[in-house]
């Protein structure tokens, strides 16, 4: 399915949760792989915990 | 009705009333953090006694003191009862059992489940669960349904073979069957959503008759009130780090005033002595001391436990070939003597979910060959072996592999593949299919296969060669 980090187009599996989608959006720039303070928001700028599951076309925005 | 009676209830809907309730979501069995959550509702409970206490799904699965005790997600249940939840809704963790796990729930559970798009076949007699409550406080009616999330193969979140005898429907399928009534009968209507946030908005567009969504599922944090095409929508994050508590003001039988408020659990100063005395004896049991194989060789090196990790993979889910990166390993001896739990969860911490792919034979061997560079080192494969060599530049070359019928894999064949949802994300490799979550976790699938297998004699077990 398709998510969108930071508006940018990132492929994951079906039933991805949201560490998922933000490692492959890691990947995809060469980001460091550890989360540990990474922040998370969806589009409506509230904080989204890493184990909180998406839907397909989801847009969400990280912080490192 | 007497004219004094009449006065009465005139006075009182003259007078503003309040209505309180506290949400949580997605506990998913943090049971550390309950003695500060029942101290924190008791705090609430002195000053508002009618509030009403609701859970919004996931209540279990997370923790294995819980979600592997002698009866599965009972010391969940037993604490829930003790802070004393008014109401559940099922969220996708819920069948993380089965059926039957969840009918043993709706059995312990001393407060009623609502879910209205979900239906169970007769047989099963699940007790103690509806489409909705209505509940009277301050001589005001509540009603509440609930209602749970469906993926794309109209499912919750769960593997399907968890499904047997529950049948589901599309909330906003449903929704219109009961809100007329609800809004009828009652001076507020609620939702207790395990659809997500997204989705409680959309909700919230399409049907501004509700009071409020209390939701789960996305683990969002709202940390304040969020009118919706008027519809009070919100959601407590996870893992009992935070409640929410909102209050509805009415007057003359209208509802002028929503408000939230997102409360800490983790920072209130208090604990609940009793509860604290209830989780300390969950904690202190002899679970991880369980054995659940018997190793008849010593293992010494961390590819064998990643053939271990894989065939339990491969074979608990069906798949042709099973993989695992070898920074996922975490021990790298294990001697002949009995397995116990804490091996288990020693052995594989991270405990991610299981990824499912169909991939052409080009497909895995490019996936196998991007584990040097994605995960510094060889994959671990279960269905397949192979050998490489590397060249004075440090390149892979004469890559290849043989599957256990002996023959190479060819490259234009499409293969089964399960892999977990970090190599998924991590490993970078061109592939059509974009793979799909089984909803099982690497342990899970682990102590499935144990259970089958009271031996493992992995001790010479072989699958990478490196010429």
């Amino acid at each position: 399915m398709k998510a969108y980090v930071n508006d940018i187009e990132v492929r994951t599996y079906y039933g991805a949760k949201v560490k998922s989608v933000v490692l492959a959006y890691c990947r995809a720039h060469n980001l460091p792989l550890k989360l540990d303070d990474v922040e998370v928001r969806d589009a409506y700028g509230n904080i989204i915990g890493l184990d909180g599951s998406l839907r397909a076309n989801s847009k969400i925005y990280v912080k490192f | 009705m007497t004219a004094l009676a009449a006065m009465f209830l005139f006075a009182a809907c003259e007078k503003e009333q309040k209505i309180y309730v506290v949400s949580t979501n997605d506990m998913h069995a943090n049971i550390d953090n309950f003695p500060q959550l029942a101290a924190l509702v008791d705090s609430l409970r002195t000053a508002h006694p009618d509030l009403l206490l609701f859970g919004a799904g996931d209540n279990r699965s997370g923790n294995p003191i819980n979600d592997r005790y002698a009866e599965p997600a009972k010391p969940m249940y037993e604490l829930m009862n003790k802070v004393g939840f008014d109401l559940s809704t099922f969220g996708n963790h819920e069948w993380d059992g089965g059926v039957i796990a969840l009918r043993n729930v709706l059995t312990w559970a001393q407060f009623p489940f609502v879910c209205a798009n979900v239906t169970f076949d007769d047989s099963l007699q699940m007790p103690n669960f509806k489409p909705y409550e209505i509940f009277e406080r301050n001589g005001l009616k509540i009603g509440v349904i609930g209602g749970i999330q469906l993926g794309e193969n109209g499912l919750p979140d769960f593997h399907p073979k968890n499904a047997g005898g529950s049948h589901f429907r599309p909330f906003t399928e449903v929704l219109p069957e009961y809100l007329p009534k609800l809004r009828e009968e009652c001076d507020l209507v609620f939702l207790l959503s395990h659809c997500g946030y997204e989705e409680d908005r959309e909700m919230a567009e399409q049907f501004p008759e509700l009071d409020a969504i209390f939701g789960g599922h996305s683990h969002t944090r709202v940390s304040e009130t969020q009118l919706v095409n008027g519809v009070l929508v919100t959601q407590a994050e996870a893992k009992v780090k935070f409640v929410t508590l909102s209050t509805f003001t009415l007057k003359k039988g209208n509802v002028i005033d929503k408000q939230m408020e997102l409360l800490s659990v983790k920072e209130f100063p208090k604990r609940n002595e009793e509860v604290q005395a209830m989780v300390d004896e969950y904690n202190d049991n002899d679970y991880f001391r369980t054995v659940v194989t018997n190793n008849t060789t010593p293992i010494d090196n961390y590819e064998s436990l990643g053939c271990l990790m894989t065939d339990a993979i491969r074979y608990t889910t069906g798949a042709d070939m099973g993989f695992q990166n070898p920074g996922g390993v975490r021990y790298d001896t294990l001697s002949a003597r009995p397995v116990t739990l804490k091996d288990i969860f020693a052995l594989d911490p991270f405990d991610n979910e299981i990824i499912a792919y169909t991939l052409s034979g080009e497909e895995v061997v490019n996936m196998m060959k991007s584990c040097f560079t994605s995960d510094h080192g060889p994959i671990y494969c279960s269905g397949c072996s192979y050998s490489f060599k590397v060249s004075d530049e440090g390149e892979i070359t004469d890559f290849k592999v043989t599957l256990d019928n002996g023959k190479p894999i060819d490259p234009s064949a499409k293969y089964n593949v399960v892999m977990n949802s970090y190599m998924s994300s991590t490993f970078d490799y061109e592939h059509e299919d974009d793979g799909h979550s089984t909803f099982r976790s690497s342990n899970e699938l682990m102590l499935e296969y144990l259970a089958s297998h009271p031996e493992i004699d992995y001790g010479t077990t072989h699958r990478v060669t490196e010429e």
